[in-house]
């Protein structure tokens, strides 16, 4: 017979890849006992992790991330887009259901954040804040047997190329799903400089043990290759471009270019991701690619180089050929991912 | 007989939340335990799984619209 006794996990990642960490995290998540409660600690390397609602062309700049090789993955909690560095730490609290208790779990990184004699609070709008400005984003998991809370916390993180992934100025997207709230940060580093990543994982677990009790076994995980069979299951998913853009909710893309045939402008309307219906207008006097391009685009993914070879290979005229090789070489065709 | 499935009650007793992605649609046969949709509210992502087996017979809301508690959001028969 099963005990009803809580019985406390830690659990940390050695690994830096964002979609190896949250196959972990949703593997704990689906494996987790009524009774245990985990403490689970991760940091990601250069990666942009949107909201499980969320659409990454309407959230982040892919053509920037793809230039400077940051990652994008998707999470199964709620909210907003975020950027991670190594100067940033992830904290999981993965639970049976009953268990859950989010003021508690809060308390365990508000008394760890504070035991470097800070004081920080939080914020009743899923932040944690210090001097009123936030240096970790909550969100929130509620699967059928198991809830999780996760979070960041920004210890020296860089700030500066955050904005360089996140909230791109064009906005030719509108959305169906969640929006991201731009919010004033800082790294706890620049208010006590001798909080590390490393002190901060030791006073997360103090503060743990304090709040709940001793652990009752700790496990590290690492590679990839050494992980359980559902763990590599679920990183197919996590990596799958059908996960990081198919499971946007649905949305409308529109994109217009001119060039010396005309003015060109093309709205989709897309579900899963993949364009369910097209209209292409153009001022052009040889209008017979419109269509073809139309009927072509239907069924494809919202994809750069699938989009492109699929343009290049409608069967046109010459003429109507030139135009569509244009099309497919449209600037605005090169951020889609 | 067809099986309404409503918004009964959210997590962490939210108030109120917004459709997220649908993962079905109407004329799809459905397993119990299969992912219908996503609810997202302030407190969190809820996943919402069929209770039933059948076929969808009409989704009454859509990706992005807001719900409350009550709220029906499909019908399965």
């Amino acid at each position: 017979m099963k005990s009803n006794k809580q019985i406390n996990f830690y659990v940390e990642s050695g690994n830096l890849d964002p979609w190896f960490n949250l196959s972990v995290e949703e593997y704990l998540a689906e494996t987790i006992e009524p009774n245990q409660m985990m403490l689970y600690l991760w940091q990601n390397k250069d990666t942009v992790v949107i909201g499980s609602n969320q659409n990454p062309w309407k959230e982040c700049s892919i053509q920037n991330m793809k230039a400077d090789e940051v990652s994008l993955a998707r999470r199964l909690s709620g909210g907003g887009a975020v950027y991670h560095d190594t100067g940033n730490l992830n904290f999981t609290f993965i639970t049976g259901k009953e268990l859950y208790n989010l003021e508690k779990q809060l308390e365990v990184i508000v008394r760890g954040v504070n035991s470097f004699g800070l004081n920080a609070q939080f914020s009743g709008r899923n932040d944690i804040l210090l001097e009123g400005k936030k240096f970790s984003g909550n969100a929130y998991f509620f699967g059928d047997t198991s809830s999780y809370h996760h979070g960041t916390i920004l210890i020296n993180a860089d700030m500066n190329r955050l904005s360089n992934y996140l909230n791109p100025s064009k906005q030719k997207i509108s959305s169906k799903g969640i929006d991201s709230v731009k919010s004033r940060v800082v790294n706890l580093q620049s208010v006590c400089p001798e909080i590390t990543v490393k002190k901060m994982k030791t006073a997360l677990k103090d503060a743990f043990r304090q709040v709940y009790g001793d652990f009752e076994a700790c496990s590290h995980f690492e590679a990839l290759e050494d992980a359980h069979p559902d763990i590599l299951k679920l990183y197919e998913k996590h990596s799958s471009w059908q996960w990081l853009y198919g499971e946007s909710p649905s949305f409308d893309a529109y994109f217009e270019d001119s060039f010396d045939w005309g003015e060109i402008q093309i709205g989709l309307n897309l579900v899963d991701a993949r364009i369910e219906n097209a209209k292409v207008y153009s001022d052009a006097l040889n209008t017979g690619f419109a269509g073809k391009l139309t009927k072509a685009l239907l069924g494809k993914r919202f994809a750069t180089e699938e989009l492109r070879l699929t343009i290049q290979s409608i069967e046109a005229s010459q003429e109507e050929k030139k135009i569509l090789q244009d099309i497919a070489l449209m600037k605005e065709l090169n951020p889609l991912g | 007989m067809a099986t309404k499935i409503t918004l009964d009650k959210m997590e962490k007793n939210a108030k109120q939340g917004k459709i997220g992605k649908i993962s079905k649609k109407a004329g799809d046969s459905v397993k119990k335990g299969e992912k219908l949709l996503q609810v997202e509210s302030v407190k969190g992502n809820t996943i919402i799984k069929s209770k039933v087996e059948g076929t969808i017979k009409e989704f009454m809301v859509s990706e992005g619209d807001k719900v409350k508690i009550g709220d029906t959001l499909l019908e399965i028969e």
